[in-house]
C-alpha cells in the first residue's frame, strides 16, 4: 500500500495519526481534508476516492464535509489565492474598491497566478480592511500598499 | 454594592508583558496555581464557587456558567467532554483571538479546571481555520502544559486525568452555534441539532459534553483563585465581572478593551476608544455583533454594557462586538452586508431561516439599485418577524432582529435613499 499510495509518505502517516487520534474515525474528516489542503491548496476526485480504497473512509461521508464547509475545494485554486474580508467593518474601510482592483490585478496575470473571493468576517476588525493571501494575514490594507503585497508574492512566483 | 467602574485585569492580566504566551511567563505571574488549588477541593465545590461568582457565558447568550455544569448528569457513565468555542465567527468579533494571543495557557488552565469541576476527561478547543497563527499558538501551550503535568494522566497527582486536544474548523459561521460545532467535532457537517435534549445531557457523540466559549473558561482560574465574592463585586447585580469588549470601525482606538460590566458605554467610546476617527460622525452602534439590533446615538448616550441595560433597549451584550457606524456608511449598505451574510451562512435545515434569509437578501439587492419601493420595509419588518422562534438554532433569530431594527430606526434613510436614486 505505501509505494503506491495516492498520498505522500509523510501526508499518509498524518492521515494515520489522525485516524487514531479521535474517539470515532469520521471525527478525522476534518482534520485530514485541512492537511490536504495545507499541502495542496484543494482536493481532487482521486485523493477522495484514496482515502475510501487506502483508509477506508466512506466517499459519502468525505464528501458530504467537502460540499459543506468554504475551505475546501475541488479544483487547484490559483498560486496565491486571497480572501478579503467583506463583512460589516472592511465594508467601511472600503473593502469593495480594494476588492475590485485586486480582481483587476489578477485579471492582468497569468491564468492560475493570483485569485479574489470576498469572504465574512476574518475576526480581526481592529485592522480592517484585512485580507488572508493564502495563509498569511494582512491587516489595514489600503489602496496604496495593496499593489507592493501583493507584488512581493508574485515576485516570489516567478524567482521559484 | 458591585462595582462597574474601577477596571480589573483579569483576563488581560498579561497585556504588555513580553513572551506572555509561554508557560514559564504565565508560571511567573501566578499560572496554573488556581488549578493546584481546584485539584485541592471537592469537584462540586468548584461548581459551586463558579456558580456563587455569577460568571455568565461570553460567547452570546449569557447563560450562567455554574448552573449549565450542574446540569451534566452526575450518576452517567458515560464518558464527559468540555469543549471550548473558539470559533469566533459573529461580525465584529475579535476578542477570543485575543487572549489566544496573549495568555492562550489562561484557557488551558481554565479548561482543566473546569473540565474536573464536572468530570470531564477529555477536552477539545474549536477554533475557526483562518485563526492560523493562533492556532499554533494554542498548539504550543497544549505541548507546554503537557510537558508540565497540567495535562494528561494524574494531573499533579491528583488523579485527576484530562486530556485536551486541538480541533480547527473549515470555514462555517453554523459551527459557532454549539451543536452545529459538535455535529462537526464528530466530523460531519456542522448542521445544528434540536434542543432538548441539551448538550450538557447528550453532546459530543451522545454524550454529556459542555461547550463553553474561550473568553468564560479564561475567567474561571482568577475565579478559583480570587473566590466568588471578589468577581461578583466587579461589574452590576445581574452581570458580574469583566468582559472584553471588541470595538471596531471609525474610531481613533479599534481594539481589545477590558472593562466591568455595566460600564458607561459613552465612557468607554470617548475615554477608551477615543471617539470617532477625525472627520466623522456617530451614527449608530451595533453592541454585540452582527446579530445584536442596532442602537442610535439618542439611545447609547445613557447605555451601559451589560446584559440587563442592553436587552432593556431592545438590543444585546452578544459577544461584545462594538461595531461604531459612522455618518458615511449609508444605512442600505450596512443591511444588505447583513441579510447577505446570514442568508450565505444559513445551513438550510429551517425553511424560515433558508428562504427568510434568502428573501431579504433579494429585497435589500433590489433596494440597493434603486428597484424597491417604500413597501419593502414593512414587508422585511414582516419577514422578520416571522423567521423568529421557529427554527431549531437561533441564526434565524439573528438575521431577523437587526433588520427589523435597521427598518425601524433609520426607515427615513431608507426612504430617502429611493427617493434619490428615482430622482
Ligand atoms: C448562529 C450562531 C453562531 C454562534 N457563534 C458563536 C461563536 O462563534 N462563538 C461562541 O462562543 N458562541 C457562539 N454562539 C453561541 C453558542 O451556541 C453557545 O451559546 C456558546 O458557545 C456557549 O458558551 P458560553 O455559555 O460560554 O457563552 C453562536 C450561536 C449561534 C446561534
Ligand atoms: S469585518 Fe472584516 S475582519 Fe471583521
Amino acid at each position: 500500500m505505501a509505494s503506491s499510495s495516492t498520498f505522500d509518505v509523510a501526508l499518509q502517516a498524518k492521515i494515520k495519526h489522525h485516524l487514531e487520534r479521535f474517539e470515532t474515525r469520521r471525527s478525522a474528516i476534518l482534520p485530514i481534508l485541512n492537511d490536504i489542503h495545507q499541502q495542496y491548496g484543494f482536493v481532487s476526485p482521486a485523493q477522495v476516492q484514496a482515502l475510501e480504497d487506502e483508509f477506508d473512509l466512506p466517499r459519502l461521508q468525505v464528501q458530504e464535509v467537502i460540499s459543506f464547509y468554504s475551505r475546501y475545494r475541488q479544483q487547484q485554486p490559483s498560486r496565491y489565492h486571497v480572501q478579503f474580508c467583506d463583512n460589516i467593518v472592511c465594508r467601511m474601510f472600503a473593502s469593495q474598491q480594494l476588492i475590485a482592483k485586486l480582481k483587476a490585478k489578477a485579471a492582468g496575470c497569468a491564468a492560475g497566478t493570483l485569485s479574489v473571493e470576498p469572504v465574512p468576517c476574518l475576526g480581526v476588525c481592529d485592522g480592517a480592511p484585512a485580507m488572508l493571501v493564502n495563509d498569511e494575514r494582512h491587516l489595514r490594507v489600503t489602496c496604496d500598499n495593496l499593489d507592493g503585497i501583493i507584488d512581493d508574492y508574485l515576485q516570489r512566483a516567478s524567482d521559484a | 454594592m458591585p462595582d462597574n467602574l474601577t477596571k480589573v485585569k483579569i483576563l488581560t492580566a498579561f497585556e504588555g508583558v513580553p513572551d506572555s504566551r509561554t508557560l514559564t511567563c504565565y508560571e511567573a505571574g501566578g499560572g496554573y496555581q488556581a488549578l493546584r488549588k481546584a485539584l485541592a477541593l471537592p469537584p462540586s465545590e468548584i461548581t459551586a464557587i463558579v456558580k456563587a461568582s455569577g460568571l455568565r457565558g461570553r460567547g452570546g447568550a449569557g447563560f450562567p456558567t455554574g448552573l449549565k455544569w450542574s446540569f451534566v448528569p452526575q450518576d452517567s457513565d458515560m464518558p464527559k467532554y468540555l469543549v471550548c468555542n473558539n470559533d469566533e465567527g459573529e461580525p465584529g468579533t475579535f476578542k477570543d483571538r485575543y487572549i489566544c494571543e496573549l495568555s492562550p495557557h489562561m484557557l488551558v488552565e481554565g479548561m482543566a479546571i473546569s473540565a474536573r469541576a464536572f468530570g470531564a476527561n477529555k477536552g477539545y478547543i474549536y477554533t475557526r481555520y483562518e485563526f492560523f497563527e493562533e492556532i499554533a499558538w494554542l498548539r504550543t501551550a497544549i505541548d507546554e502544559a503537557y510537558a508540565a503535568g497540567y495535562l494528561g494522566k494524574n494531573i499533579l497527582a491528583s488523579g485527576f486525568d484530562f486530556d485536551l486536544d486541538h480541533y480547527e474548523g473549515a470555514g462555517a459561521y453554523i459551527c459557532g452555534e454549539e451543536t452545529g460545532l459538535l455535529s462537526s467535532l464528530e466530523g460531519k457537517k456542522g448542521q445544528p441539532k434540536l434542543k432538548p435534549p441539551f448538550p450538557a445531557v447528550s453532546g459530543y457523540l451522545g454524550c454529556p459534553t459542555i461547550v463553553n466559549n474561550t473568553e468564560t473558561l479564561a475567567a474561571v482560574p482568577w475565579i478559583i483563585t480570587h473566590g466568588a465574592e471578589a468577581y461578583r463585586k466587579i461589574g452590576t447585580e445581574k452581570s458580574a465581572g469583566t468582559k472584553l469588549f471588541c470595538i471596531s470601525g471609525h474610531v481613533q482606538k479599534p481594539g481589545v478593551y477590558e472593562l466591568p460590566l455595566g460600564y458607561p458605554f459613552m465612557k468607554f467610546f470617548a475615554e477608551e476608544a477615543g471617539g470617532m476617527a477625525a472627520g466623522r460622525e456617530l451614527k449608530g452602534c451595533i453592541p454585540g455583533g452582527a446579530s445584536a439590533p442596532i442602537l442610535t446615538p439618542a439611545e447609547l448616550q445613557d447605555a451601559t454594557l451589560d446584559y440587563e441595560d442592553l436587552a432593556a433597549k431592545g438590543s444585546m451584550l452578544g459577544s461584545g462586538a462594538v461595531i461604531i457606524v459612522d455618518a458615511e456608511q449609508p444605512m442600505v449598505e450596512l443591511l444588505k452586508v447583513v441579510v447577505d451574510f446570514f442568508h450565505h451562512e444559513s445551513c438550510g435545515q429551517c425553511t424560515p431561516c433558508r428562504e427568510g434569509t434568502g428573501w431579504l437578501a433579494n429585497i435589500m439587492h433590489a433596494y440597493v439599485k434603486g428597484e424597491g419601493k417604500e413597501s419593502d420595509l414593512p414587508l422585511m419588518h414582516n419577514i422578520s418577524q416571522q423567521m423568529m422562534g421557529r427554527t431549531i438554532c437561533a441564526l434565524s433569530d439573528a438575521a431577523a432582529m437587526p433588520t427589523q431594527a435597521i427598518v425601524q430606526k433609520y426607515q427615513d434613510e431608507l426612504k430617502n435613499y429611493l427617493q434619490a436614486k428615482a430622482g
